[in-house]
């Protein structure tokens, strides 16, 4: 049958409409679609039961009570505790995106060596067959071992400062920072006891002499929560409207080195007002001959830029407030603040007799010791690491053999590079514990990995700025995600291998001890509570004046230095800590006039753009005698006209993407000096000179 | 907005947050903690239209005055939740819709065609749109919850106020033989608010009188954002101060309507 013209178009459309009564091209659109969007790299979220875990964060200050969500064991989410007093509920953005640093790309994830440049990977086994033929080969020899410890208040301290101390060193040092220097001008300067503590709670007024209390300084979480309680009047005084100045109830512009004289001229209201204030404080008189001579009116005018009545109305609402409490200390949470600071913001707290009391400071006792032949966490606090790299660079004293890093990134976050550099390349053999590939890390010979926090046993007693004696345990919450190891428990191992006896046959064990030394309900510690005890430490030898005190005061710095523009460094917790680097959700949270491309703001008012003949948007370089920075330029009202606002927490050179490359380290600008009377190393902000690269977009 | 084009309507339940400006030190924690609950990808770059999304920003505000006499403010901006929804009227395939239990503004992305009429539509810049696929560094979508959806490339995407934990609080209501439909004032709250460190998110029923902010959204000091649309937002802010309180609305300048 032949099929003509008319017939095949007859087939098509009857083929045609057959098919569009079928299903099938419906079926085939729905499959298209489906099937495009389907894309495989699109992530599928498994369900599953959905359960609280109790944790303890641990990346830095401040540290407090967590609650993890997991799903079939898997934690997703971070949240703050209610139930522990440090958190009450509220957390802060690196520990709210603390899960997913537990999956970091700069996580470490199995022991390294050095090899060829490079890093090889490395049994477990054989990376601690490599540390204990260190560790014996140096045991007898005196001070050739030295350790650095970023966690302030864990008991794996003991065991680092133990085993140095069976291998015959004492050269133990915590990272640098508040907790240090007021631990030095406390005990060592004014002869104090126990360490400082801040009862927030309990106060009417606070003065914040600097410190950022409600983002960087001591336990922040807790600072926030009680503010916004509506417990206290806060004050700020510094050279920026930072988080703490923007919602307190008056910000008091003050240069950062004219602080401590701001509280040498409160104090000199103070007893002009109060003649009888202190009597019964050693040194007390001497005080008050050298405010009266060196901190007049006209004087305090001079040195701190306030007038007059700014500084009466101050002392007054000092003296008026039922439970005033003056904080000083650093700027930025670092290594800022000077023994002078420190010194004359203490003072004024006594002079308040704001001392043991409701709302005032508390002298809070030492953490029991439970490791075997470990010097007490007074002797731990007594290294000046800042002092110990000068003199190891300058050649005074000799390198340690080895060098042990815990949690602790001092490449980075160390100031003067130049001279921190030389120093720890001067150690012929270093070895990082840290969970990720920091800048420390990444220039160490072997790398034994640490769990992350939420992988391990841990604990804090007593976090910087509490205002009471506290202790809490972390416990693992995942199972180890990559082939890392619990480091304390490698060191009670090395202890054994040493053929030394730590007394403990785990860090679990450990930890169990020191709550029942403590008093403390271990259940109740794992399922997230907080042991606390408001016992103080009376005072004995407490001194307001001596000759260190004198030198100390004699040589207070007043600002001669060779620029003009103060620098203030900022810490915010979505840029890290000096433990940790920016976290992938801190990364997007930066807004526009904080960091464009991979470069970073700096903030400082017209006026003192003007100055400097630049603008918003300019390229600039910011230069000290120390080194320089290359950053943009952001107008802030909010910051001291001759003063250059930097943040912290940038120009990584190691860790991942979310980090490395993003702005410059400020930490290069800084310097060490050496505080005379006191004898402590610190890095005050220095005066920067700022130069134009690229002129205002 | 013109009456024809209100689509208002009342609801038994108007969930909504008072956020107290005067108390918000601008720390991030909320926007972090939405970013983990609702599977917002990280992204390698800072604030970026393209690449980072966001449901919640922290803006900084300024009082414009030279120092010493300038003052600062931090903003937490999540999706409004109008009551008057200026994005549901222009979405043409009904993706948004403001039907939902407690009046929170839906946003169903399977129905999502990427046309993003609703992203012009919003005033307050709440919606966001997905240019690149969601990625996540290897391991780290471990991390991801099951609250919501991954979200493709080519989707609208805002805050739904926490919306699983609504649905989460209903549940757990419905279990212990409760009315789901009068939860007890912190029964249900956004990640932002829970997180909070100052408590300056206050979360709750506007329309229960048993909740914080009930009476928080009556003080004299509370406004929202562009009022003067007429998108009766269901987010109010708190603020002493009056620039705060100017700034909410886009006045002219010396306009002395409101703020003073």
């Amino acid at each position: 049958m032949a099929l003509d013209r008319r017939g095949f178009l007859k087939f098509v459309a009857g083929g045609v409409i057959g098919t569009g009564l079928t299903p099938l091209p419906w079926k085939l659109t729905d499959d298209i679609s489906i099937w495009t969007q389907n894309w495989p790299w699109i992530a599928n979220i498994p369900d599953g039961e959905l359960r609280p875990a109790p944790s303890l964060v641990k990346l830095g200050q401040p540290e407090y009570g967590i609650r993890i969500t997991t799903v079939e064991g898997r934690p997703i989410t971070a949240a703050g505790n209610p139930d522990h007093p440090l958190s009450g509920g509220g957390i802060d953005p690196l520990a709210a995106s603390s899960v997913q640093l537990l999956h970091s790309p700069a996580r470490i994830r199995e022991p390294m060596k050095r090899s060829d440049g490079g890093f090889q990977a490395i049994s477990r086994e054989e990376a601690i067959r490599l540390l204990t033929e260190k560790l014996s080969g140096l045991k007898g020899q005196r001070d050739q071992v030295a350790c650095v410890s970023g966690d302030e208040t864990s008991s794996a301290n003991e065991i680092l400062a133990g085993l140095l101390r069976d291998v015959g060193s004492e050269r133990f040092f915590f990272h640098p920072g508040d907790t240090t220097m007021y631990h030095h001008t406390w005990q060592k300067l004014m002869g104090g006891r126990g360490h400082i503590g801040f009862d927030l709670a309990g106060a009417d007024l606070v003065l914040s002499l600097g410190p950022d209390l409600l983002e960087s300084w001591g336990n922040a979480v807790s600072h926030q929560r009680l503010f916004g309680e509506n417990g206290f009047r806060l004050l700020y005084a510094g050279p920026v409207q930072n988080s703490t100045a923007v919602v307190a109830e008056r910000w008091i512009p003050v240069h950062g080195n004219a602080l401590g004289h701001l509280a040498l001229a409160l104090i000199h209201h103070v007893l002009q007002q109060r003649p009888l204030a202190g009597k019964n404080l050693s040194g007390v008189d001497d005080l008050a001959r050298y405010v009266r001579r060196n901190s007049s009116q006209i004087q305090a005018q001079k040195k701190t830029g306030l007038s007059q009545e700014t500084i009466r109305g101050l002392a007054r609402e000092l003296l008026e407030a039922k439970r005033p409490l003056v904080i000083p200390g650093s700027l930025a949470g670092g290594c800022g603040a000077s023994g002078f600071d420190l010194y004359c913001g203490l003072s004024l707290n006594l002079l308040l007799g704001r001392l043991n009391t409701a709302g005032g400071l508390q002298c809070i006792p030492e953490p029991p010791k439970v490791v075997r032949g470990a010097p007490s966490w007074s002797e731990m606090r007594q290294g000046d690491l800042l002092s110990e790299l000068r003199r190891i660079a300058e050649g005074s004293t000799s390198a340690p053999e080895l060098m042990l890093f815990y949690e602790s990134n001092p490449m980075y976050s160390l100031p003067d590079k130049e001279l921190t550099h030389k120093a720890l390349e001067a150690v012929p053999y270093k070895v990082s514990f840290s969970q990720f590939m920091d800048e420390t890390a990444a220039s160490c010979d072997l790398l034994l990995p640490h769990h992350y926090f939420l992988e391990r046993f841990d604990d804090a007693f007593t976090p910087f700025s509490s205002p009471s004696a506290n202790y809490s345990v972390a416990q693992p919450v995942v199972d180890p995600v990559h082939a890392t190891q619990s480091v304390p428990d490698l060191l009670l191992d090395l202890y054994r291998e040493l053929a030394l006896d730590p007394g403990h046959a785990s860090y679990e064990a450990l930890l169990k001890e020191k709550a029942r030394i403590l008093g403390a309900d271990w259940k109740d510690l794992l399922s997230g509570g907080m042991w606390h005890n408001s016992t103080v430490v009376s005072q004995s030898g407490l001194e307001l004046w001596n000759d260190r005190i004198r030198r100390m005061l004699d040589k207070s710095r007043d600002g001669t230095d060779e620029y003009q523009v103060h620098l203030v460094p900022q810490s915010n917790r979505k840029t890290g800590t000096p433990q940790t680097a920016i976290p992938p959700f801190g990364l997007k949270t930066l807004r526009e006039e904080e960091l464009e491309g991979d470069t970073f703001f700096v903030r400082l008012n017209r006026q003192t753009a003007r100055k400097n003949g630049v603008g918003e948007g300019s390229l600039v370089k910011i230069s000290s005698p120390e080194g320089a920075c290359r950053a943009r330029v952001s107008l802030d009202e909010g910051v001291m006209t001759d003063a250059v606002v930097i943040p912290l927490g940038f120009g990584h050179t190691d860790w991942d993407e979310f980090s490395r490359g993003k702005g410059d380290n400020a930490q290069r600008l800084f310097g060490i000096r050496s505080e005379p009377g006191s004898g402590m190393a610190y890095c005050p902000s220095p005066r920067v000179r700022i130069d134009k690269i690229q002129a205002a977009r | 907005m013109s009456e024809s084009m209100q689509i208002h309507e009342e609801f038994e339940i108007k969930w909504g947050m008072v956020i107290d400006v005067d108390k918000c030190t601008g720390c991030g924690a909320c926007q972090i903690a939405c970013q983990a609950e609702n599977n917002i990808p990280p992204s390698t770059q800072s604030f970026d239209r393209l690449q980072s999304l966001h449901w919640l920003f922290v803006y900084k505000l300024d009082n414009g005055l030279p120092y010493p006499d300038s003052d600062i403010a931090y903003l937490p901006r999540p999706c409004m939740q109008c009551g008057n929804p200026s994005c549901v009227t222009v979405c043409p395939v009904v993706a948004t819709t403001k039907e939902e239990e407690g009046a929170i503004v839906s946003q169903i992305y399977p129905r999502c065609i990427g046309c993003r009429y609703c992203m012009a539509a919003c005033p307050y810049h709440s919606r966001v749109f997905n240019w690149f696929d969601p990625q996540w560094p290897k391991g780290m979508e471990k991390t991801l919850t099951p609250y919501a959806s991954v979200r493709p490339r080519g989707v609208v995407e805002k805050c739904t106020f926490c919306h699983h934990r609504f649905q989460l609080a209903k549940r757990r209501a419905r279990a212990e033989g409760r009315n789901p439909h009068h939860l007890r004032e912190g029964e249900y709250v956004t990640a932002c608010a829970e997180a909070c460190p100052t408590g300056a998110i206050v979360f709750g029923d506007l329309k229960n009188s048993h909740h914080r902010v009930h009476q928080l959204a009556q003080s004299e000091y509370a406004f929202r954002l562009l009022e003067r649309l007429g998108t009766d937002p269901q987010v109010y802010y708190l603020s002493r101060r009056s620039w705060v309180r100017r700034q909410g609305d886009n006045h002219v300048q010396k306009d002395q309507q409101r703020g003073e």
